[in-house]
């Protein structure tokens, strides 16, 4: 009962930490901004394929002058076996290695999600609203379509995909460790996107998203905070694959095109957490990804079986896992379609930049200087 | 290339275009690009399986004939005529009063609390999930093919849990070449559609109601005209064509499966967008064309393209091509092929009287 308590926990500790970076990377493109990314999912499949396919190639590359069975080509030829065999003999005896190759994955993770997102960024100049939205769907879908068929990058079968390299398995328990290195990660981004919405190119964001004519009359360039809003949000995404790459309980220990570009999950489920939380607001945001995190794993995960027996529901020929499957549907358009009816600006609205003279003047330290009397 | 070639082509075409229509429809009505759309047409799908099905088991329907093999597919008997007519009225009444369902219920009352087309078009994407639970909940395929088990039962030998829900076409010969039922009707239907919708909206009184209410709301309301029930008839209009599409969709070898809420591969949605982006997100006919045109290049040029190039992976990757028309589309020409006057083309190469 408590070992299963504590997987639980960590099961929703690691929903929390990967949607949380996700939905804030999207909450910065499409709250902050105002971009309308209806193709976030393509730049979180970029974390997913750095950990599947060339972290597990640096560490094939290593690993085929020791361990017997592994070449860098098996990587991809036969995957399972590959991983299998690094992952009981190669990783747990090298910690060092997996340490630097976990910081080398979020780096190139950060890079390869910022480099799509500057790409995308440059239609997204010149089009604005649904138009814009509906191209990066189209996009990310046409890009779904070259990595599921193309054998290099995603493996033979695009259902089952890549194994990832088990990078936390020196650790007594390597569940544990991914966890805490999952909720490590997103508190480092909640502190870089608060800092960022303090900071003067956070309120930039907002100034150019408010009224495009003021700042440009400003002489900010808007088509460079744009683009800079675009290449941020997308990396932090890019952040989130490679942390759901490394953790075991959301991806089940490997990478497929089906599991890292699916709109469901990476797209439309960011959207409908930022709409709850409120648009714009990375604490929001966070309350967000726990409420639904800790509603959602626990009681639709795991009782929609128990649901399904009370309703009597496979007397009426429907089966338990579609009943989960139908619960998780309705819970996101019912997320969507009350928060927008009931609290449109989410339930943490919009807040005002917290600025060195906003924080002496709100605490009362300092009293506002008098206006000058004409 | 033969006849049997261009039919699937042909068919998938015919069906994006019948709902690529249905999205210029909602869209220059409400300026909201609805996601549930296409969900319109599995629903109705549905509906109108399980009806056909329930009306076999119901009237004891005895067929003769015994049981097809094409291509590996094994097809459900065709049934009589009648039975048809029946799935056909249902799913395309289904669909519009889901379409009517999504305007008055979502809609309306959003749009009422002053939200954004944005904001609109994501309620529209939480409908589109509310149906997908629906699907999943009332309509998996498991009641449908108990009813299909039970239909087998008194038809006989025929095991339709394995065959899926695919329906048997009748077939047309034209000389020695041999038409899918199912195509002609498509391609019917779609001819049909667009010549309806010209007449509805060139020359019909409703039509001039629903252009004037889409150019000035306001003007037309203080005319007295009802801005809110045209707009929601041409919801009904959209849903309706979408029901249309859904129940030529049961036809196809495994069309159901592409669309049904488990398949992780459901794309058809963003090349219905395509469509009517490609041929013109304010303009009727054009969505038409666009559809057609989308369907054309995914299941025709790509394949003669691949074959050309000798290279037969190409296939696969032909979401890509709907995906650079989409693009190039919006970044060139924003409003569809259907906005390009070819007529100042020919004035200048003539170069004729201005």
């Amino acid at each position: 009962m408590m070992a299963n308590f504590a997987v639980l926990a960590e099961q929703i500790l690691s929903f929390i930490g990967i949607y949380y970076i996700v939905s804030i990377g999207l909450n910065l493109k499409a709250g902050h901004m105002g971009i309308p990314d209806f193709g976030h999912a393509m730049f979180f499949a970029m974390g997913g394929i750095v950990v599947g396919n060339i972290v597990a190639h640096i560490a094939a590359a290593v690993a085929a002058k020791s361990v017997p069975g592994v070449t860098v080509a098996g990587v991809i030829a036969s995957n399972t076996k590959t991983l299998s065999i690094m992952n009981t003999k190669f990783f747990p005896y090298h910690p060092l290695l997996d340490i630097g190759l976990v910081i080398f994955a979020l780096v190139l993770s950060l890079i390869l999600g910022g480099i799509l997102g500057w790409i995308a960024s440059l239609p997204a100049l010149r089009l604005r609203g649904e138009f814009l939205a509906i191209l990066l769907l189209t996009v990310a879908e046409g890009l779904r379509v070259i990595f599921t068929y193309t054998k290099s990058l995603m493996g033979s079968t695009p259902t089952v995909g890549l194994s990832t390299p088990a990078l936390f398995s020196w650790t007594h328990n390597s569940g544990l460790a991914a966890t805490i290195f999952t909720i490590i990660v997103a508190l480092i981004v909640y502190v870089y996107v608060e800092r960022l919405h303090n900071s003067p190119a956070g309120r930039l964001f907002r100034a150019a998203r408010d009224d495009e004519d003021a700042a440009k009359a400003l002489g900010k360039n808007v088509v460079t905070i744009r683009r800079d809003a675009m290449i941020i949000g997308s990396a932090l995404a890019g952040l989130a694959g490679a942390v759901y790459a490394l953790n075991p309980f959301l991806g089940g220990g490997s990478v497929a095109a089906v599991s890292i570009f699916n709109r469901v999950w990476w797209t439309f489920w960011p959207w409908a957490l930022i709409i709850l939380g409120g648009m714009a607001s990375n604490r929001g945001t966070g309350l967000a990804t726990i409420i639904v995190g800790v509603s959602l794993i626990w009681p639709v995960r795991l009782y929609s079986f128990k649901v399904a027996q009370v309703l009597h529901a496979s007397a009426l020929g429907i089966n338990p896992d579609q009943f989960a499957n139908a619960l998780e549907y309705a819970f996101i358009g019912l997320i969507i379609l009350i928060v927008q009816a009931v609290l449109p600006r989410g339930i943490i609205p919009e807040y005002p930049s917290r600025t060195l003279p906003f924080e002496k003047y709100a605490r009362g330290k300092v009293l506002p200087p008098k206006p000058k009397e004409e | 290339m033969n006849f049997e070639t261009l039919m699937a082509p042909l068919y998938y075409a015919s069906i994006l275009s019948l709902l690529s229509v249905g999205i210029t429809l909602s869209y220059m009505t409400t300026k909201v690009f609805n996601f549930a759309h296409v969900r319109y047409a599995t629903v109705a799908a549905y509906f109108a399986a399980a009806t056909m099905l329930s009306l076999v088991v119901h009237y004891h329907i005895t067929l003769n004939s015994s049981v097809r093999t094409l291509g590996g597919m094994r097809y459900i008997l065709p049934l009589p005529g009648w039975i048809y007519a029946v799935g056909f009225i249902v799913a395309s009444i289904v669909g519009g009063l889901v379409s009517i369902l999504l305007y008055y219920a979502v809609l309306k009352p959003l749009e009422r609390r002053g939200l954004s087309p944005l904001a609109l078009m994501i309620s529209t994407l939480g409908f589109d999930f509310l149906l997908v639970a629906f699907l999943f909940i009332f309509m998996s395929e498991k009641p449908i093919i108990n009813l299909a088990a039970k239909a087998s039962s008194l038809i006989g030998a025929v095991n339709f849990a394995s065959l899926g829900l695919d329906f048997a076409d009748e077939y047309i010969y034209i000389g020695n070449s041999m038409i899918r039922g199912s195509v002609l009707g498509a391609l019917i239907l779609a001819v049909v559609v667009t010549i309806v919708l010209t007449f509805l909206t060139r020359k019909t009184k409703l039509g001039v109601m629903m252009r004037s209410s889409i150019e000035n709301p306001n003007l037309a309301l203080v005319l007295g005209i009802n801005v809110d029930r045209v707009f929601a008839i041409a919801w009904f209009i959209a849903g309706l064509i979408a029901g249309m599409a859904g129940f030529l969709m049961l036809f196809g070898t495994s069309f159901l499966k592409f669309i049904s809420p488990t398949s992780p591969y459901n794309s058809i949605v963003v090349s219905v967008f395509a469509g009517a982006i490609v041929g013109g997100i304010f303009n009727v006919e054009g969505s038409i064309g666009g559809g057609f045109l989308i369907g054309l290049i995914e299941k025709l040029f790509v394949p003669w393209l691949a074959a050309v190039m000798n290279a037969p992976g190409l296939i696969k990757y032909n979401k890509v091509f709907s995906m650079f028309a989409v693009a190039l589309t919006l970044l060139f020409i924003p409003e569809g092929l259907a906005s390009i006057r070819f007529r100042r083309f020919r004035r200048k190469t003539t170069g004729g009287e201005i």
